[in-house]
């Protein structure tokens, strides 16, 4: 009986938040455990990006998703576009501007540099993906929402 | 917008205090001060209906208009 209750109070929030956790340890054991997936097998030579390297992006999606999950809760902070949603919303759509700033040009910058041993210096190297340029929009698309729904919400609060 | 809301009188003469009427009406006395002082964008109906119960008043007690043209062109704001 008691557990059942404490099964009951799990919020949509932490249940988000797990299926996030479990996403991210799935990235982790892809990337770091050889035959953890069934893709084909990349060789590990100097055209392959480093595993750390390719999973900055991964990991920084993941978080905007782990901001997102607040959305979900009913008990955020009680009301649509609430100071907590309008900086999930915000602090998400900025994670995915990262996330993807790193996917198109990060990334392929470092990996040249690396390949090359740090001998080659200059020039950016753009790895311009059309599922990076999406989450782009959509994070820009985010933040001018929060930045739309705080603007509702003060109109709203100056209703008595 | 010569929209004036005259509560102070109406609250003076039923003798009872803003503090009292918020607290009926369910609105922080915060809010309620901005009611009183004309300084919110609109009242709901909803607390419009509250008002007239306490006070039992109509809402033409509580809310007045003083004809202006002005009110007929886009405002600044």
């Amino acid at each position: 009986m008691e557990m059942r209750v404490t099964l009951l109070a799990i919020t949509p929030t932490v249940l988000a938040r797990s299926v996030i956790v479990v996403l991210g340890a799935l990235i982790l054991f892809d990337a770091f455990l050889p035959g953890f997936a069934q893709g084909p097998d990349i060789p590990a030579d100097g055209d392959t990006p480093p595993a750390w390297l390719a999973l900055i992006s991964p990991f920084i999606y993941v978080l905007a998703l782990w901001f997102l999950a607040g959305l979900i809760s009913p008990s955020s902070d009680g009301e649509a576009f609430g100071r907590l949603a309008v900086r999930n919303l915000r602090v998400a759509g900025g994670l995915l501007l990262l996330g993807s700033w790193t996917a198109i040009i990060l990334e392929p910058s470092v990996h040249h540099l690396i390949a090359n041993q740090f001998v080659e210096m200059a020039g950016v190297r753009l790895a311009i993906e059309m599922d990076s340029a999406v989450l782009f929009v959509l994070g820009l698309l985010l933040i001018m929402l929060a930045g739309r729904g705080s603007q509702l919400k003060e109109q709203l609060d100056s209703f008595v | 917008m010569p929209v004036r809301i005259n509560l102070d009188v109406v609250l003076a003469q039923r003798g009872v205090s803003a503090r009292d009427v918020a607290s009926k009406i369910g609105l922080s006395e915060t809010q309620f001060s901005l009611l009183r002082r004309g300084k919110v964008r609109g009242v709901r109906f909803e607390t419009l209906s509250k008002l007239c119960f306490v006070l039992e008043c109509s809402p033409g007690a509580i809310i007045d208009y003083e004809v202006d043209e002005a009110d007929m062109y886009p405002r600044e704001d």
